[in-house]
Order: structure tokens, then sequence, then C-alpha cells
């Protein structure tokens, strides 16, 4: 019997470039009826596979890469997803969304949601702001409550809590940016009969870490089987720019730098894969301490935040519901 | 501060639980042992919800520190919560162990 080890998560990046390319070529062609991909793209690790297993199935002229940046992007997203599209032979679309957001009013909602909990919270003076989860999940049994970072304009930071509320209404604006992307992936799409093809991986998709109807809404998800650290070995693989394998992954939503980690994930993704694996294939937790060389008590909180947020977030892998309808008199 | 002898806490909890957070109709059904996570009664958003409500309805201070699933996890536990954080700001006088015995 195999021992638990680390290295049970690699995958065979070839064979699963094949499967990955077959899968799209099969459900865009044949079933969907649609003649290529649209992908967006943020300068991250994920897009940047997306997009190159979509020339691989599709080739460069039938995949279009969208760039969507708002007031709030950092500008080297940009940058990396420009070189991105250029190894891959694709020429890429910008669409700024700020003025789209502007008309939904996404950056006032959100700061006057911020201004409740951080009264002297100020965009135009230079003030930033993230959400952030607590730090400690392998050192205390915690929720995951967000907290607001403010960054002051002296580069000082103070966090505070947030109230229900205040944290609704800032996820609330902060998702206007998601479905306002969605919606102009889907122009790009509808435009030229394509597919809006998705880029989330497992870990976002099965712990909730997407918009539900906007970075959740897509036509067919391409690497939401793959855990994060999988995504690295196809990007090794498929030749995506190193300068975006080593970006540290960004949620890139809010106007001060957040990392996923700080955001959501509360761990290395070196380590919340291996034991994420070893708890969907039921690994006692002792033997996954011994492998991964860390305290049993540690390994179980991390068992017990990935099934607390996968359980929390059903709601957004939810379908409508759609009642059947009643028995007509003479059936 | 309200009067928290017997079970008033736990019953006015679980109406919170029932009403605010389940939007339930036939009430708290479950234990105040069960553990509201782990049998998904509410999620972490109910739990900040809930840290409001004892600072509304029974006057007590809560650090942010202190909603920690040892405090926040089941009826008791947060009845539990309560009551210690109304003996802590209760004079020492009234204390129920600063009364001499008989």
């Amino acid at each position: 019997m195999t021992r638990f080890n680390q290295s049970l998560v690699d995958i065979d990046p070839a064979a699963e470039t094949a499967r990955i390319v077959e899968f799209l070529r099969r459900n865009v062609r044949r079933e969907m009826k649609r003649r290529g991909a649209v992908v967006g793209i943020s300068g991250g690790i994920d897009s940047a596979v997306v997009l190159a297993l979509a020339v691989r199935a599709f080739g460069a002229g039938n995949v279009v890469a969208v760039m969507m940046p708002d007031r709030d992007s950092d500008p080297i997203s940009e940058t990396l997803a420009r070189e991105l599209a250029s190894v891959f032979g694709v020429e890429p679309v910008l669409e700024d969304i700020t003025q789209a957001l502007e008309g939904f009013d996404c950056y006032r909602r959100r700061d006057d949601a911020i201004r409740r909990v951080y009264p002297g919270y100020d965009a135009a003076k230079g003030y930033k702001a993230k959400i952030v989860l607590p730090a400690d999940l392998l050192e205390a049994g915690t929720f995951n409550i967000y907290s607001v970072t403010v960054v002051t304009p002296d580069g000082r930071e103070e966090t505070r809590p947030l109230g229900a509320r205040e944290m609704l209404e800032i996820v609330a604006a902060s998702n206007l940016k998601q479905r306002s992307r969605m919606s102009t992936l889907y122009f790009h799409a509808e435009a030229r009969q394509f597919a809006v093809v998705g880029t989330s991986n497992k870990n976002e998709h099965a712990q909730g870490f997407f918009v539900k109807h906007g970075d959740g809404g897509v036509d067919i998800q391409t690497i939401a089987h793959l855990f994060k650290t999988q995504v690295y070995q196809l990007s090794r693989h498929l030749g995506v720019p190193e300068s975006i394998q080593r970006r540290t992954p960004t949620t890139d939503t809010y106007s001060a730098p957040c990392d996923q980690q700080e955001f959501f994930f509360r761990l290395p993704f070196s380590m919340l894969d291996p034991i994420w694996f070893a708890a969907e294939n039921r690994i006692p937790a002792g033997e996954v301490a011994r492998g991964m060389g860390m305290p049993e008590v540690q390994v179980q909180r991390v068992f017990d935040d990935i099934e607390g947020k996968r359980r929390t977030t059903e709601y957004l892998r939810l379908s409508p519901p759609i009642l059947e309808p009643a028995k007509p008199a003479y059936a | 501060m309200e009067n928290t002898n017997d079970h008033l806490i736990e019953t006015a909890i679980r109406g919170f639980i029932a009403t605010d957070l389940l939007y339930s109709e036939e009430g708290f059904t479950h234990g105040d042992d069960v553990s509201l996570l782990r049998e998904r009664i509410i999620d972490s958003l109910g739990v900040v919800e809930l840290a409001a409500f004892l600072v509304r309805r029974f006057g007590v201070r809560v650090e942010q520190s202190e909603v920690r699933p040892e405090n926040f996890d089941s009826v008791a536990r947060l009845a539990a919560f309560v009551r210690r954080k109304q003996g802590a700001a209760r004079p020492e006088s009234a204390r129920p162990e600063a009364v001499p015995q008989a």
C-alpha cells in the first residue's frame, strides 16, 4: 500500500492535456455547436493554462482572449496577459470595465460600506482596502469571518472586524466586477458563435471562491477538476511564461493588493492540496500528519475548514430548482 | 442587562437562530449541544450575526478574538459565554461567589 505523501497529487501533464483538449472539442464543437472559445485572461496562472488548452483544442484563430481590468486592477495584470497572448499567438482584446462599474455604482456602494467600519476611508485621497480572513488556520480553530484592512496613503495597514451587513454589501458590490466581466465575455462569444470557457480551478470551484453568474457563469469548466498545484504542473508542460508561473495568486479585485491565501484559502496551496486530496480519499488525519510532518490537530483543522467551506457554499453551485409539472388529469 | 436566570439565555438564542438565521417556522429543532457549523445550521456569516445579537440583547461586549468555536459553536456554548461575560461585568459584591455563606 502506498503511504501518504505530497506527490500523490501529481498528474501526468501530457496525458491530462490530451484529456482536456478532447473534452473541450467534444463539448464545444459537437455538443454546443460552437466554433471556438472565449477566455478572460487576467495575467494569472489559471486563465493562462486555459488559454493554452483552448489554443490546442481549437487553434489560435478560433480563440479570443479578453483582458478586462478596472481601475482597481494591478497594471502588471495587463502586462502579463499581453505577454501570454503573444506566446500563444492570440490577439488580445482590451475591455476596461471601469465605466460599466461606475454605471452600476459599484465603487460608491462598496466604499460606503467600508466607511461605516472605517470612517476615514477615502479612495480619492489614496486610501486602499481589501477584505481578509484570519491567517491562523493551523494554529487555532477559528471561523471564516472577514475583516477589512485599510491601507492609508502613507502605507500603514489597519484591520477592523466587519459586521454582517457591511461584509455582505462589500462582497455584493465587488461581485459586480465578475458579473460585468461575464457579460463582456458573452458579448464576444455570441458575436462569433464561440463558447465561454471557464478558468476556475478545483480549489475555487469546490470551495466556493467564485461569483455565481460571474466568473462561475461559463459554458464549460476546463480545469475545475484540478488542484491549484496541478494547474502549475500543466502550466510548465504547456509553456506558460515563467513570469506568470512565478506570480503570487491574487484576487486583483480590491484596491489594496490581496493574495488568495489571505483572502480565502488561509494556507499555501502546496500544503492545502495534499491535505484536501487526503480528505477526499478518506486518508486518516494521523497518516496525513506523518506524511506532511505536521501535528494531527492541524491536519484535522484543515479537513474541517475544507468541508465547512464546501458545505456553506453549496448555494453557489446549485442550479435553479425547477418544479416538476403537476400530473395532467388524463394521465 | 437582561435577567439571565434559568434557561432564558438559551431560549433567546434558539429563538434568534430560528427566526433570523434559519427563517424557520418550526423553531429551533436541535439540541443545545449540537454543533451549529458542523451540522450546517449556520455559516460564518451567521456567527457574525449571532455576535451582534449577543451584544444587542444581553448588553455584553464581544471581542473579535472571542468569536471562536469554543464560545460560539452551540447554543450551550453561547449561553455559557454570555453568563461568563455577565458575571465578569457584574460588580464583585453582586457575584454569587462573593455572597457570604451561612
